[in-house]
């Protein structure tokens, strides 16, 4: 049964408006530089400031991949990069948090809930500490500069909540199937690879969009862990172009942060379904 | 609840979960532990102590007992958090996520679209985008006093904590919105149809109903969100921590003392401080987890 319509009315069109605002305030940022992106140098320096681009071109997109002009140009290396690494770290954190995820719904032993706990709390000291040993590490082992020593870091980095949430996930599936593999002469890793991997598919894309949020984004640890232009990933290139570049180019900056975002916007437009269900699953039924 | 039992031996256990424990013994608590040492020294970047440092105890910590810079960026910080992560991100984004459960409709795909656009968004991207927004001249957000007949406001340089505070509530509120949302299907519609049959209120309906059983969502996200916003460094990207430290909150005195003083050593000290107050919350919500007996 529903409540009467008078009463229903105000309130409805209250939450709508209160949605709206929001929605609104979230994108108007958002709108404001992603538009800029298209704006002439002229419009995007000009006053007052246009709302809708009025000479509306791609210029400024090519320029930030080739500008043989003023060499003002960040190229496609760093995105490159980028996506090399957020790649990486996003298929190892899927690997080790789906094994160690594993291990942790299908043994009991004591202690394991602290050793869980510990392992979210565990990448809790702030980052910028942690900088200084890493630095050091990294000269010796060889791992500065490299995309190895950054996917490593990240996977690590990541694995922690992963690990929490993949066990949440397989906790929620029944492991009759697989016993009964194993019974059928399967050992538990094969179990584990052929049985119940496919069915935590959705727990799998959660851990691993979020994996490659994080490398995608990162930008403390690829400033201090990176030098050369063969390595260094688009967001550590972005602020030494802007270091380099004193005078800022509105369009420019814009155009280069639009291009940013579109790998991670296919990502989540991509995953998004299964983003939402393997959150629900892995960290709401635990 | 099923009881899985022993399906695994102790050492098939190990042997899945060894190698996420590797990277993260020596990416993440290898480093974490050097650092808690190098709070015990006098290491700096440059000069004789970057070379032989010295053991020097706990006097480091005494000295950030006595800093006022101290005082001032946990001042900061506990605002920082309390605005920005829990009224901010976790009350906005359970406001949200409340108030979008039973809508089916295209404002429902509007919000989730554009919450998600501006957490998924690189802090670097987002900085750039937040100081373009509230620039004074070139800004959209005075643009749009201007029209109401208000402003200019030098929105970083006048109230420097609370532009951090705003930015961080719009950057982060996603995550908290989604998760809750995510609880929220979990609930079966049938609780909340009896409770509209009943005719009871939707306070009531918040206390009796959602409440009881978001507890432990909620309880999780108010955690990670604290942590998270705790050590959060991005405002940096916009403030520099200024002007006059108004917005320095305690990552970024570390990192001013760290990098831009050279004091490596006093530097560790302070996040040492920081990990320990992150670990009196983590105690706190383990407490409060714990008396709700979930395990």
């Amino acid at each position: 049964m529903r409540r009467s319509p008078i009463r229903l009315l105000p309130v409805k069109t209250l939450v709508y408006a209160l949605l709206l605002v929001w929605a609104l305030l979230t994108i108007l940022p958002l709108y404001w530089v992603f538009s800029t992106a298209f704006k002439s140098p002229e419009e995007a320096r000009g006053y007052p400031p246009t709302l809708i681009p009025h000479s509306f071109s791609f210029r400024n997109l090519v320029q930030v991949f080739d500008d043989p002009q003023t060499h003002k140009s960040l190229g496609f290396k760093p995105y490159l990069n980028s996506l090399i690494i957020a790649l990486g770290t996003a298929l190892l954190t899927a690997t080790v948090s789906f094994l160690a995820g594993f291990g942790f719904a299908r043994y009991r032993f004591r202690g394991r809930e602290v050793l869980l706990l510990s392992l979210l709390f565990i990448n809790m000291l702030p980052e910028m500490a942690k900088m200084i040993p890493l630095f050091r590490m990294f000269i010796l082992y060889h791992l500065y500069d490299t995309y190895l020593g950054l996917i490593l870091l990240l996977a690590a980095g990541s694995a922690p909540f992963s690990t929490w949430l993949m066990r949440g996930y397989i906790k929620s599936i029944p492991q009759d199937l697989e016993d009964s593999a194993v019974i059928d002469g399967c050992t538990r890793g094969q179990a584990s690879r052929r049985i119940t991997a496919p069915l935590a598919a959705p727990g799998l894309a959660a851990v691993a969009v979020l994996a490659f949020r994080a490398a995608w984004n990162e930008f403390s640890a690829a400033l201090i862990l990176t030098t050369s232009d063969s390595v260094r990933p688009y967001t550590t290139a972005i602020f030494k172009y802007v270091k380099e570049h004193a005078s800022v180019d509105w369009h420019l900056l814009s155009a280069a942060s639009f291009v940013s975002i579109i790998p991670i916007v296919i990502a989540f437009a991509f995953f998004q379904r299964y983003f939402v269900g393997g959150l629900t699953r892995g960290a709401v039924k635990d | 609840m099923s009881t899985p039992g022993l399906i695994l031996s102790r050492r098939q256990t190990f042997a899945f979960i060894s190698p996420a424990f590797a990277i993260i013994a020596v990416f993440l608590v290898f480093p974490a532990v050097w650092a808690l040492y190098l709070g015990l020294t006098d290491l700096e970047l440059t000069g004789i102590r970057a070379v032989m440092p010295e053991f020097v105890g706990l006097s480091n910590f005494v000295r950030v007992f006595q800093d006022s810079f101290f005082y001032n960026a946990l001042k900061i910080s506990l605002v920082f958090v309390f605005g920005s992560g829990i009224i901010g991100q976790v009350g906005l984004g359970l406001l949200l996520a409340l108030l979008m459960h039973r809508e089916k409709s295209w404002i429902k795909t509007l919000v989730a679209a554009s919450a998600i656009a501006a957490w998924i968004i690189p802090d670097v991207v987002v900085a750039y985008l937040w100081v373009a927004f509230l620039d004074s001249d070139f800004g959209l957000l005075n643009r749009g006093l201007k029209l109401v007949g208000l402003g200019p406001v030098n929105w970083l340089f006048h109230y420097p904590l609370f532009s951090i505070i705003l930015f961080n509530t719009w950057r982060g509120t996603a995550f908290s919105m989604l998760l809750f949302s995510a609880a929220l299907q979990t609930l079966p519609p049938s609780y909340l149809e009896t409770a509209d049959t009943l005719g009871a209120s939707a306070w009531r309906r918040f206390r009796d109903i959602i409440l009881p059983l978001l507890k432990t969502t909620i309880l999780t996200d108010v955690l990670l969100i604290t942590l998270w916003t705790f050590n959060v460094f991005t405002p940096f990207l916009l403030t520099g921590g200024g002007p006059s430290f108004r917005s320095e909150i305690l990552p970024i005195y570390v990192y001013r003392t760290s990098f831009k003083y050279f004091k490596l050593g006093y530097g560790s000290a302070i996040s040492t401080v920081l990990l320990l107050i992150n670990l009196a919350f983590a105690l706190v919500y383990l407490q409060a987890k714990r008396r709700q007996k979930k395990w």
